[in-house]
């Protein structure tokens, strides 16, 4: 149980990493890019 | 740091740079004037949103890397609107620590993650297929404050357009930042989506609080300092937890210290001490 509760931590950022570099692969990138880089109307509270 | 495109803020626009692409841990909208990097809650919105995205893999895998490494460590340090909070908390005024449906009502910040941030953007879609950003449009105080007021400020064009959701959203920032010099961190508390996020690696992050009860006196100093309402002694792994080390400041006998691993060394002993009762048990 306590090693468990040690390793949950590493096996997150596993994931995390793992995860990040699946949604680079699919072209993710360029969704939250075209996002982030333009003025987002909504919340400005414009659109 | 990550609002540091100031030429922005001179003539009303946001960075456009690759750098974009890449979330920042805290609360930061991406359009802000300053932003030079994307917030991970208006990421995940729009991924969601977004037709050519199944599931937000990179944002997700944001959240996952940044919860793992610090959990609620970014709100107590890396979050600029928490940071605006814990300033205006400093205005002397009466303090409210805590009222009766207080615990209860932390809560919401998991209904506001769940519906506004991940629910209605998956789910309503318009003719095109695009949802929208529901909690950037209808609660964030961040980005009316660091992204909607200096853009209309220098934009004459955004400020022609500005109607009902600018004034229902400068309502919602109004409300807030006035709570906030009376009750400590009111957004980070009850709303935050992405506080809601990192609060559930609190237990399985690399950093933490680790509480010595050998050295522990249960004076109460340490829940007493703590102006989120947590009582390190008994939860030091609280959900609630923002990791400020106010409680570790304060502690008389220096029985609780916060950083990198510090569960490590008492959770060896308690193996080690799991195995000696279970070799005493086998003998």
């Amino acid at each position: 149980m306590k090693t468990a509760r040690r390793a949950l931590p590493v096996l997150l950022l596993a994931l995390g990493a793992g995860f990040l570099a699946l949604g680079i692969l699919g072209g993710e990138v360029a969704v939250v890019l075209s996002r982030a880089a333009n003025i987002c109307l909504e919340c400005i509270g414009i659109g | 740091m990550t609002n540091g495109y100031l030429v922005g803020f001179v003539k009303g626009r946001i960075w456009q740079g690759d750098s974009k692409a890449v979330c920042v841990p805290g609360l930061n909208c991406y359009s802000c004037p300053g932003a030079l990097g994307a917030c991970p809650i208006g990421s995940l919105q729009a991924e969601l949103a977004a037709r050519e995205v199944k599931f937000p893999l990179y944002v997700t895998g944001f959240l996952l890397a940044f919860g793992a490494l610090f959990g609620r460590f970014v709100c107590g340090f890396l979050c600029p609107f928490g940071w605006v909070q814990d300033l205006l908390y400093k205005i002397p005024s009466k303090k409210i620590g805590t009222f009766k449906y207080d615990r209860l009502l932390r809560y919401l910040k998991f209904v506001v993650l769940a519906v506004l941030v991940i629910l209605l953007p998956a789910l309503v879609k318009n003719a095109a297929g695009v949802g929208a950003p529901w909690f950037c449009k209808w609660v964030c105080p961040s980005g009316t404050l660091f992204a909607g007021i200096p853009l209309l400020l220098a934009n004459p064009t955004l400020r022609a357009v500005a109607g009902f959701l600018f004034s229902w959203k400068m309502a919602v920032l109004i409300l807030i930042l006035g709570l906030s010099v009376f009750l400590y961190r009111p957004f980070c508390k009850y709303l935050c989506p992405l506080g809601a996020a990192y609060a559930l690696f609190n237990k399985a992050s690399f950093y933490r609080l680790k509480l010595d009860e050998s050295a522990c006196t249960h004076c109460g100093a340490c829940k007493r300092a703590c102006n989120m309402g947590v009582d390190p002694s008994k939860t030091p792994d609280d959900m609630e937890c923002i990791r400020c080390g106010d409680c570790v400041k304060n502690c008389p006998t220096k029985a609780l210290s916060a950083g990198f691993f510090t569960s490590r060394r008492k959770i060896q002993a308690e193996d080690s001490a799991e195995g000696s009762e279970q070799t005493e048990s086998e003998t």
